[in-house]
């Protein structure tokens, strides 16, 4: 019980937690509301239609006999005439019935008015008949009093058509024996009805009401007992039994929910609120029927009416409306009686039970609730799989209990709801995903603009990094004591590689070549920064006479002066007279150079300096010197060269570099030297992505 | 990579780096490398026998550290840097401004003075 209420408890929290879950709930609580209520507009039609095909699944199948049809069929009509019969022929038919003692009969059929073949009715039209003989004709009995004289005879049911309409009319009918409330208010009920020849009513000793209820020409239900202005009258079906089984009345038991069953001693029918059930159809089969014709020559087996419950009814078209039944068949009126009569034997009437609308309202809120709750936090295949296997559990249930209990329960709302609901929930799921992938769209597409943006402006800065670059060859392109070639390639699209190569004075070439620690836009900018910095320190006017290390310090403490980041530059920096050859130098941590020529193992310029610029303010860097040949090329790299990782990792190392270098033609130049080692040195790395920019410069002095 | 610290005798701190002193190396101890020589520590002796490779990312956290001990007046020595180590610390000069001693009694010494 406490676990329950528990989860019950955490069942209403996640309903008012889940503030997603509202419109679903409340539309839930809605519906069902007017389920209960009988409200939701066409419900009813499908649930009758579910209820059909119930029946068409499992239809009733006959376990007894006790009903015959007495049938005025076309070979009736056609040997005995057309309808209207004198009353004298149904009264020899009836006749011929009663002798073969059936258990009773019931005329399906309603005699409104009197006979006006009856011998003393016809004397009327005779003209210039003689009095005498009229008045020996109509001696005779009447047709209709041969007929009641045969009703009179045995257990004989006639029966009236209830009409809405008209004024009250008294009507012949048994006594009635009602347990509870009076359920005159609570049956069917006519203001009037159609009824027989007075004479022949009073004859008869069961009195029935006909009525059914057609709705759009199909028979479903049929009202077991109703009401004719004050009187309370059975059904055909039930007024045969009365008289078969002897009984003096017949019993309507009610409650205050309405009418809950009829019957007579030892036998009760369960009924629907307003005294009417659910017909339980079995196909038409013509072995009911008994030609009428038959029974009139004599020629029938009086074992086939002993016993039974006898109806006489049409089954000629044009006599009678064939009425649908739920299978869709389209039988003669009668054999609907015929039908009542053997579920009644059988005990196979159907009932909609008092709790199916709760049961159905219960099923409608247990699915409502799974797809407003559960299914949001499952899978949604797992949700095709629940739908498909409870619509199979539901519809399998119906069909279940219709078979077992021959309880009509409508499944087909509830699957109805359970479909709906999802599908409103998909359709809602469907609408928010599409919100939030436009959403995501926009958000991509805002992303990759940026992206195309930043990408545009870091093409810019290259451009605008490699566009301080000089051009060493076109720039020393009319200065034919240097052949001087300059290259970087960057590692992303900014790098943090330099070099700088311009004419001090007339005479002096002044170069540079730098790695900034680091790569990318922090490295590029510092890159900007010691490149111009370093140039224009060297350019000022009392900087001429100054040594390298001189123009070294000054500019490391420029450099140093706004270093937050801790940024610092290895560099080799140059000063060649041209007139001389003779090279003065600087290296602040930077690689050492080599010096390559034709024949000759390159060397190295191996004078050290001092640390990279802008690791230590103030710093005394020395200068060295050395004296070129003019065979002699000078190769100033970066460790992007020495230290390129191909796929297996491995570096290209300084000594592939020297390698490389000691193959110099005499008659090669600068450029052709850069060009011929960055091949090499991408042939090496061939594929990995560089882990460095590359930087090389060369410088061949020519005396 | 790795760092802890010991203290010597006299107010020297000897700070012990073990791994390869690359980008993902230096993220790691970078934090608590600038905590073990902040104020008032004036003498530190970085034990750099653990260390098997160099990039200019470790230089550059040499440097930092180096630089902030020095403007406080401390002094700040490398000791024992493998060979490949002592050869990167050389080219790039970086030893012309943080001194490199074998000797662990000879660097406390320096230190100290």
């Amino acid at each position: 019980m406490v676990y329950y209420a528990m989860l019950a408890k955490t069942l209403v929290s996640k309903i008012l937690h889940s503030v997603r879950s509202w419109p679903a709930v409340s539309g839930l609580l809605l519906l069902v509301t007017l389920h209960l209520f009988g409200a939701i507009p066409y419900q009813e039609t499908l649930r009758t239609f579910s209820f059909d095909l119930y029946q068409m699944a499992f239809p009733r199948e006959r376990v007894s006999a006790p009903v015959v049809i007495v049938d005025i069929d076309e070979e009736s009509l056609k040997k005995y005439g057309q309808w209207p019969w004198p009353r004298s022929l149904v009264a020899q038919l009836l006749s011929r019935l009663l002798d073969m003692d059936p258990a009773a009969v019931a005329f399906d059929i309603i005699m409104p008015e009197p006979d006006r073949t009856s011998p003393c009715q016809i004397t009327k039209y005779m003209h210039g008949i003689d009095q005498a003989l009229v008045a020996k004709v109509c001696a005779l009995p009447g047709n209709d009093a041969l007929l009641a004289e045969e009703i009179s005879r045995g257990n004989v049911v006639l029966g009236v058509a209830g009409i809405e309409q008209g004024s009250q009319h008294e009507v012949r009918a048994p006594p009635m024996q009602s347990i509870g409330p009076d359920p005159k208010n609570l049956m069917r009920h006519f203001n009037s009805a159609l009824s027989n020849v007075a004479e022949l009513d009073a004859a008869a000793n069961g009195h029935a009401i006909l009525s059914a209820d057609v709705e759009r020409g199909v028979v479903r239900k049929i009202p077991l007992t109703a009401s004719v202005g004050n009187t309370v009258l059975p059904a055909l079906s039930l007024e045969m039994l009365r008289l078969a089984s002897g009984n003096p009345s017949f019993i309507v038991k009610s409650s205050d929910r309405g009418i809950e069953s009829v019957g007579v001693k030892d036998l009760s029918i369960p009924t629907q609120a307003d005294g009417s059930i659910w017909v339980h159809f079995s196909p038409h089969d013509p072995t009911r029927f008994i030609s009428a014709a038959l029974i009139l020559e004599g020629k029938l087996d009086a074992e086939l009416i002993n016993r039974k419950l006898v109806l006489i009814g049409f089954s000629g078209l044009g006599l009678v409306d064939f009425p649908s039944t739920a299978l869709g068949e389209r039988v003669p009126g009668v054999e609907i009686h015929a039908q009542i009569l053997e579920s009644i034997f059988d005990g196979t009437t159907l009932q909609r039970p008092e709790w199916a609308l709760w049961a159905e309202a219960g099923l409608m809120v247990v699915l409502g609730l799974l797809v407003a709750l559960v299914f949001p936090r499952m899978k949604a295949s797992l949700h095709v799989v629940i739908l498909l296997a409870a619509t199979a559990a539901l519809i399998a249930g119906g069909l279940l209990i219709f078979r077992q209990y021959h309880l009509l329960v409508d499944v087909a709302s509830p699957t109805l709801l359970f479909i709906v609901m999802y599908g409103a929930t998909l359709a809602d799921s469907l609408i928010r995903e599409e919100v939030q992938l436009k959403a995501l769209e926009d958000d991509l597409r805002k992303q990759r603009e940026q992206a195309a943006k930043a990408q545009g402006e870091m093409e810019a800065a290259m451009r605008f990094q490699m566009g301080i670059l000089p051009n060493a060859s076109l720039t020393f392109r009319n200065e034919h004591r240097v052949d001087i070639a300059a290259k970087i390639e960057p590692a992303k699209m900014v790098g943090g590689d330099l070099y700088d190569c311009f004419m001090l004075d007339e005479h002096r070439l002044f170069f540079s070549v730098g790695d900034v620690c680091g790569k990318g836009i922090p490295a590029s900018l510092f890159m900007v920064i010691s490149k111009t910095l370093c140039k224009s320190v060297a350019m000022q006017d009392d900087m001429q006479q100054m040594d390298v290390g001189d123009i070294v310090r000054k500019a490391n403490l420029e450099i140093s002066r706004d270093n937050s980041e801790m940024l610092f530059v290895t560099a080799f920096i140059g000063i060649l007279d041209l007139r001389t050859g003779v090279l003065n130098y600087c290296n602040a941590g930077h690689e050492k150079p080599l010096l390559a020529a034709a024949g000759c193992h390159p060397k190295e310029l191996s004078g050290l300096s001092g640390p990279p610029i802008s690791t230590w303010e103030d710093f005394e860097y020395k200068t060295h010197s050395y004296r070129l040949s003019s065979q002699e090329f000078l190769c100033i790299f970066t460790d992007g060269a020495t230290e390129a990782f191909n796929l297996q990792q491995e570096e290209f190392g300084r000594p592939r570099l020297i390698e490389l270098l000691s193959d110099v033609e005499t008659e090669t130049n600068a450029d052709s030297i850069i060009k011929n080692t960055f091949l090499f040195i991408h042939n090496f790395v061939s594929g990995a992505d560089p882990s460095d920019d590359l930087t090389m410069m060369v410088i061949k002095w020519k005396s | 990579m790795n760092i802890t610290e010991e203290q010597l005798i006299n107010d020297v701190t000897k700070i012990n780096l073990s791994g390869r002193m690359d980008i993902e190396g230096v993220s790691h101890i970078e934090t608590q490398f600038a905590d073990m020589t902040a104020a008032p520590r004036k003498g530190i002796i970085v034990d750099m026998s653990d260390v098997p490779y160099m990039s200019s990312i470790g230089i550059r956290a040499l440097l930092i550290n180096a630089k902030a001990v020095a403007k406080r007046g401390g002094k700040f020595i490398l000791l024992n840097p493998e060979q490949n180590v002592k050869n990167v610390l050389e080219t790039s000069g970086i030893d012309q401004i943080i001194p490199i001693y074998s000797d662990l009694n000879e660097a406390i010494a320096k230190v100290r003075v």
